[in-house]
């Protein structure tokens, strides 16, 4: 990818928009689904707004432009030994800086190594009014100003274009090992409930199928002495973590309705209907497929469902704060109006 | 007369015994850690429940009167420095830990549970929670959300911000936003990123869910001692860079050694220019294995002496002296100025030399204790308050190094907030339309602006104001202003 700095058209892209009221979607490489439909909307592209901005390898800080591919970042940074620690999913080998900060998604490592949200450091945003702003910054450690930052993880492209992005970095651990073990729902659960109060180098797990994987990593006596530790473990090289957080494994193929059930930690997801199931994250989130577009039941006491794929979504009015939110940002409501954070 | 209706109304609601209105009553909270700014309040109210925070927060939303919110008042900043005419809202009687889930990992606690009390209920189950503030023995976990307080382990466990889950907070319009959980990553905006930090400006949390960690089966700490104390800087560039994560990363200049070894006898090296504390923690392979990588990293960038602790007395000993730097600072001067800016780790050295001239030009000795793994200095200007002339050179001091720490890429405050402290410094590290921003924000939850007024976000006429009489270097700040 050229490194290219688009920043002015962006900018004035969007206070024409202003000045119209003409609302854009701002769109990256387009990887992650859109849920709600949106046919008579203008979208913006920051693919070709692209390239590494500022990377210190002994600072574990790197800044990019949103339309970075994050395949170029994790690149990059690995040839200097360290990784991206959020490892933001790139559906079809595709996604940008920008899109992983919009969506919020983290890959298979999430409760080891942080979300996106977490390793965010700052934004360069353009807000409604076409604003150039930043918040966060470089450091780790910055309590100035209210965090508008991390407010953009997740924001699914609500309050305005992200610009430039900055991460913190994480060591890639020294030595890393998959096994695989044959294990029921229940047995899988106790499995890696037995690890969530003592020190250990897990560092994935996922269940589909009556087995369960699971990943170890740090220095290499510790990660072979924890997988021997494990009764009939095997160990594993044909199993792809990078298939998981893409979805591209045979789980994620084919078309159902998928859905996204986050599960309060030291639950186990009850599966009353025999559906199609994956969980990770220790098995607090499950990825769920149903036959059609009705949500699987999930207590709401212990967890909730959200759509992610195959299923369309109806625009629904916001809550009272999420309103007023989206009006501090973006007043004359041009980034995606119809989408409900 | 609002405040009169607005004092009536509490009276009514609230039990006698919740409402301190008298001077000798209240005087106890005109100021928080950063001492040199007293305000008394106008009413301090001792809640009890969260009804009764509900209660404070509609009344004075409906009688307009300012409300400042209160925990154990330990914070550097003066976030916590009531108002004349407002109410300080103390929550230090809401201290009961409600839940400790080992199911979910979690503990659930009212705001005014302090820090260390949450790791002490939990131990037995060889469990702790990681943020570890200074003051952690008294400071409150509602006012820990509130300043995004980090601490000396948060160089591998994060700050306040990444082991919360969950929590409740009351807006001053009378709703209760139930925050995060015991899950990750749920959908919808994530207003817990903005109340952690936001220095009880967008609510107040009247109920906080934590992530526990299992305890480390092991550490160590390593303790360095260098006769340059760049080659100490560039040693913690070294480390970081070398692959591996500390559980912490400490420096400390000649005078904080000498001041922390007279104090507290536990062996430092007084003839060095710099110390660097490194604790490993883990497993006891992993432990092993990054002690001696570190180790080998101390010697290659020229350490003269290196002292490894590996059982917990040991340990305890090399981590005394750093603790008590502030209090041994304390011993050495009459009175003590507590700064905070984090500069990016390659810049430290620069930034210290920085600071060195400046000790000389304002006449005022600096001993420097900082988490040099995350770049955030505390440099402590020692001056006599009792003094004027130099307790104004101890301020303008202090705003001199802010300024340097943004030229350096960093930023003003790391860990202790803006409060009013800084608030000058924020017209330099943020543009007028980003303040702009901030303001449109805190009307989101607060559209009157009664909460906390006055601190963490100046208004634009401030800065145009101060900036007219703060002429750095020649430069004058904000070019872009008009000025008339």
């Amino acid at each position: 990818m050229p490194d290219r700095d688009d920043s002015n058209y962006l900018v004035s892209t969007i206070e024409d928009a202003a000045s119209s009221g003409e609302p854009v979607a701002v769109l990256g490489h387009g990887s992650k689904p859109r849920l709600v439909k949106s046919d008579d909307i203008s979208f913006l592209c920051t693919s070709d707004h692209s390239g590494i901005i500022d990377y210190r390898p002994d600072e574990l800080v790197i800044t990019a432009r949103s339309g970075t591919p994050i395949e170029e970042i994790q690149e990059v940074v690995r040839a200097q030994g360290q990784m991206l620690p959020s490892d933001p999913p790139m559906f079809n080998q595709k996604g940008t800086v920008g899109g992983a900060v919009a969506s919020g998604l983290s890959g298979p490592g999430r409760p080891w190594y942080g979300s996106t949200r977490d390793s965010l450091l700052g934004v360069e945003v353009v807000n409604g009014k076409g604003q150039r702003l930043n918040f966060g910054g470089k450091v780790i450690k910055n309590v100035a100003g209210f965090d508008i930052a991390r407010l953009y993880a997740g924001s699914k492209g609500t309050l305005g274009l992200i610009l430039s992005a900055t991460f913190k970095l994480l060591p890639v651990p020294e030595h890393e090992l998959t096994v695989e073990l044959e294990r029921s729902d229940v047995d899988a659960f106790q499995v890696l409930d037995s690890y969530s109060r003592r020190s250990s180098t897990l560092a994935g797990s996922c269940h589909s199928e009556q087995t369960l994987y699971l990943r170890f990593a740090g220095a290499m006596s510790a990660v072979q002495q924890d997988c021997s530790a494990l009764d009939g473990a095997n160990l594993c090289s044909d199993f792809s973590w990078n298939e998981l957080r893409d979805q591209s494994n045979s789980f994620f193929t084919d078309s159902s309705p998928l859905w996204r059930v986050t599960l309060d930690r030291g639950n186990l997801y009850q599966n009353t209907n025999e559906l199609s199931v994956l969980s990770e994250w220790n098995g607090n989130l499950v990825w769920v497929k149903t036959p059609t577009e009705s949500p699987p039941p999930v207590a709401t006491n212990i967890g909730r469902v959200d759509p992610f794929r195959y299923i369309e979504v109806q625009s629904k009015p916001s809550l009272k704060y999420a309103a007023r939110l989206k009006q501090a940002f973006d007043p004359f409501g041009i980034f995606e109006p119809k989408v409900v954070v | 007369m609002t405040n009169s209706i607005a004092l009536q109304l509490l009276e009514a609601e609230l039990p006698s015994r919740a409402i301190l209105t008298d001077r000798s009553e209240v005087k106890p909270f005109e100021t928080d850690g950063l001492t040199a700014h007293r305000q008394t309040p106008w009413v301090v109210v001792l809640a009890e429940s969260v009804a009764q925070v509900r209660t404070v927060l509609h009344i004075c939303n409906e009688c307009r009167v300012p409300v400042v919110t209160r925990g154990a008042g330990t914070g550097l900043s003066g976030g916590a420095r009531p108002n004349s005419d407002g109410v300080l809202l103390v929550l230090t009687k809401m201290r009961e830990i409600l839940e400790i889930d080992l199911a979910s990992c979690t503990a659930t606690v009212e705001p005014g549970v302090t820090n260390l009390a949450i790791s002490d209920a939990v131990r037995q189950h060889g469990l702790f929670y990681a943020p570890d503030p200074s003051s952690q023995i008294a400071c409150s976990i509602g006012g820990n959300v509130a300043e995004n307080a980090g601490g000396v382990h948060c160089l591998k466990y994060g700050l306040t911000l990444h082991n919360v889950m969950g929590m409740k907070v009351q807006t001053i319009e009378g709703d209760e936003l139930v925050l995060g959980g015991k899950s990750y990553d749920g959908s919808g905006y994530d207003y817990m990123a903005l109340m952690v930090g936001s220095e009880g400006m967008l609510g107040v949390v009247t109920e906080v869910t934590v992530k526990l960690l299992p305890l480390p089966s092991d550490r160590s700490v390593l303790l360095g001692a260098f006769d340059n104390i760049e080659r100490a800087g560039d040693c913690v560039a070294g480390i970081i860079s070398s692959g591996l994560v500390p559980a912490g990363l400490e420096m400390m200049d000649k005078l904080a050694i000498k001041a922390a070894e007279e104090f507290a006898n536990v062996g430092y090296p007084t003839g060095a220019e710099a110390i660097l504390l490194c604790e490993i923690d883990g497993g006891v392979e992993d432990v092993k294995q990054h002690t001696s990588h570190v180790e080998r990293l101390m010697k290659s960038f020229g350490a003269l002496d290196i002292d490894i602790a590996t059982d917990p007395t040991e340990c305890e000993r090399l981590w005394r002296g750093r603790k008590s730097a502030f209090p041994a600072a304390g011993r050495i001067a009459p009175d003590y100025y507590c700064m905070d800016g984090t500069v990016p780790r390659g810049k430290i050295g620069s930034v210290l030399s920085a600071i060195a001239a400046m000790s000389e030009e304002y006449q005022l000795a600096v001993a420097n204790v900082f988490h040099a793994g995350d770049g955030n200095l505390h440099p402590l200007i020692l001056y006599d308050a009792a003094e004027e002339k130099q307790r104004q050179r101890a301020e303008q001091f202090g705003a001199e190094i802010l300024e340097c720490c943004i030229l350096a890429g960093g930023t003003i405050t790391g860990e202790h907030g803006v409060g009013i402290e800084k608030i000058d410094q924020m017209c330099s590290q943020f543009s007028n339309d980003e303040l702009e921003q901030f303001h449109l924000l805190r009307k989101v939850f607060d559209p009157y602006g009664l909460m906390n007024p006055g601190k963490a976000i100046p208004t634009l006429a401030r800065c145009s104001e101060i900036g007219g009489m703060h002429v750095h270097r020649g430069e004058l700040p904000h070019p872009e202003l008009e000025r008339f």
